[in-house]
């Protein structure tokens, strides 16, 4: 039962590539990547764009075949069980599509259907779900870029998966949209035992959702761990305090830490990250300074993301 | 078996709810209303000189008749109007959907991909039964209730008889001819069907399925019709195809008919596979 539900063991995946006419250098878009899923988590998988998230989610649904590694979905090799390890895995890559031609609950019909039976009143349960009740009965192709998006999460819905993939599931959604999709993912993690892996770049959303995440930057895993720990480790503190410079020379005394001065007096100090805020709270009291105020670092993840992601597009990759 | 018989409902949702399956069928009405308007109007003047250097006819209604018009508006129908509709709806089926994305939407499901091929063939193969049978229906119904019934006098140079002059089948053998030369004409359509799943499959566009296999099918009937290369014909798949022709000699040549049939069941077979193994290795990444 521990464990995990999504292995994906040392994944490869070079792509052959042409440039007109011309062969170029093979790309190495994903390279030796591991990583655990288990039940009940909520994964983000983060990186910048062409890190390789979407090939990563391809290779985990064998739409491509790896150049090297394996996936196994609650035990079950890819390569050699792919039906029955993909029965309990709801999931779309890149956006989700449909036949415009038919209506959304055709649509999630003949998809559901393609999975195994489904009991009555499970169409309307999802389309429920997403919010979605009402338009069903219109053609896909008169939907909204967000209303798709909507019927895709419920298509992944049906029927009753265990794991669902996303690849950026709240993209191209309106605020409401964004806020029901996550309130909605949450919930199906809660209540409903799922568990989910999803790709993101939006850092605000895999903060607030998920309680565990990987760094993709060209093709590797460059951190990987529990948020709560990783915010630990690398969240910095700010101390707003009056003399902060005298204050720093206590801290560095009775704590060892070394504090750097922002740049103004007003806005106090700025601790290195692995400090449990209670303690320089009390070692400043005790030496009789009033803190005003202990600031978690608020965008600590951009700039970690920031800084072990990099900005260009795959370059000297090649394999 | 019960997830093959899914997948079928879902290729027949798919095909059934799309207008463009439904183009082909006004289209042969239409042509073939336009082929019974032609035939009341032409005199046939040259074919009729012809026809009574051989026989001893009268007059235009001696020869023309229903049986007469299905049996020469067959061929361009077969040769050019619904090979065209097979290969649409064959470049549709997987290059259409690989493009729409709507293949890995399948994909991730719990579903064989041989199984989804073999599921799409099939929709496919019924389609183009449809498409023959209302064709055939259709043209030798209207034939008949326009020209009534008779003997058949055909031209041999129409059907590459090989042998100058013209033929007569009896009106009494005209239904079974009939029937043979449908049904070897609808084989003949399934081939195609396999032929354009197989480049459907491999290809990421529709466009590019259209182009590819209307290629090779064209290429092929134009090989047939160069000269002095007439070793080449029995290994080329459309000399197959065309065998249906052969239903109208006045002998009915049992032996080469039966040789064709195994050839195309054997392409069908050949293509098929080769659709499935391909299939199988690739990646999808559209
Ligand atoms: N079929 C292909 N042929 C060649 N290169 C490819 C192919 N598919 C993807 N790539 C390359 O692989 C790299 C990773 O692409 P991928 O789509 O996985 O990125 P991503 O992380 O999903 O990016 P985004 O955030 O923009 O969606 C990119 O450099 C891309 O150009
Ligand atoms: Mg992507």
């Amino acid at each position: 039962m521990n464990a995990p539900l999504l292995v994906l063991e040392r994944l490869a995946k070079t792509f052959k590539r042409r440039w007109g006419w011309r062969r170029a250098p093979d790309l190495a878009a994903v390279r030796d990547l591991s990583l655990e899923i288990n039940r009940g988590d909520l994964f983000g998988f983060l990186g910048p764009n062409g890190a390789g998230k979407s090939t990563t989610l391809r290779m985990a649904l064998g739409l491509i075949h790896p150049s090297a590694g394996r996936v196994l979905i609650d035990g079950r090799d890819l390569a050699r069980e792919r039906l029955a390890a993909l029965r309990k895995v709801g999931a779309f890559v890149e956006a989700p599509s449909f036949y415009g031609y038919l209506s959304g609950r055709k649509n999630l019909e003949l998809f559901a259907s393609l999975s195994g039976k489904i009991e009555h009143g499970e169409i309307d349960r999802v389309l429920e779900r997403v919010g979605l009740l009402g338009r069903e009965r219109d053609p896909v192709e008169v939907y909204s870029h967000g209303m798709r998006q909507r019927l895709g999460l419920a298509a992944c819905l049906l029927p009753r998966p265990e794991l669902l993939i996303l690849d950026e599931p709240t993209d191209g959604l309106d605020p409401h949209g964004i806020r029901d999709v996550r309130a909605l993912l949450r919930s199906l993690v809660r209540d409903d035992g799922l568990t989910v892996f999803l790709s993101s770049h939006l850092l605000s959303e895999v903060e607030n959702l998920c309680n565990r995440v990987a760094f993709l930057d060209q093709g590797v895993c460059v951190a990987q761990g529990e948020l709560a720990e990783l915010a630990r480790r690398h969240r910095r503190l700010t101390v707003r305090v009056d003399l902060p410079d005298q204050a720093a020379l206590v801290i560095k005394a009775k704590l060892g830490l070394d504090a750097d001065l922002l740049l103004s007096p007003e806005e106090g100090l700025c601790l290195a990250p692995g400090v449990a805020p209670e303690a320089v709270n009390r070692v400043l009291l005790d030496a009789g300074f009033p803190v005003r105020a202990l600031e978690p670092e608020a965008d600590w993840l951009a700039r970690f993301f920031l800084e072990h992601t990099t900005s260009r597009e795959i370059e000297g990759a090649a394999a | 078996m019960s997830a093959f018989l899914a997948l079928l409902r879902f290729e027949r949702a798919k095909l059934t709810g799309r207008a463009i399956t439904w183009v082909p069928f006004l289209v042969l009405t239409i042509v073939v209303a336009l082929i019974v308007a032609v035939f009341h109007r032409l005199q046939f003047n040259h074919m009729l000189q012809l026809l009574r250097a051989a026989f001893n006819l009268g007059g235009k209604d001696d020869f023309v008749n229903g049986y007469y018009m299905a049996a020469h508006a067959m061929n361009p129908v077969f040769q050019m109007l619904i090979p065209l509709f097979v290969v649409v709806a064959a470049g549709l089926m997987v290059a259409g959907e690989a493009e729409r994305g709507t293949l890995r939407a399948c994909l991730v499901r719990p579903v064989s991909r041989r199984a989804l091929i073999l599921s799409k063939f099939a929709l496919l193969t019924g389609y183009a039964l449809a498409l023959c049978f209302f064709l055939l229906l259709l043209l030798i119904g209207a034939g008949i209730l326009n020209f009534g019934t008779g003997n058949l006098y055909t031209l041999n140079v129409l059907f590459h008889n090989g042998n100058e002059g013209a033929s007569m089948i009896p009106e009494a053998e005209m239904p079974m001819r009939l029937l043979a030369a449908g049904g070897l004409a609808t084989l003949g359509m399934m081939v195609l069907a396999a032929l354009g799943i197989l480049v459907s499959a491999l290809v990421d566009t529709p466009a590019m399925a259209f182009v590819i296999t209307l290629s090779i099918y064209f290429a092929c009937l134009i090989l047939r019709l160069l000269p002095d290369i007439d070793w080449l014909y029995p290994y080329l798949f459309v000399t197959h195809m065309l065998r249906w022709q052969q239903c109208f000699f006045s002998y009915f040549r049992t032996g080469e008919i039966l040789v064709s049939t195994i050839h195309l069941a054997g392409y069908l077979i050949a293509f098929l596979s080769a659709a499935v193994l391909l299939f199988e290795e690739r990646d999808i990444k559209s």
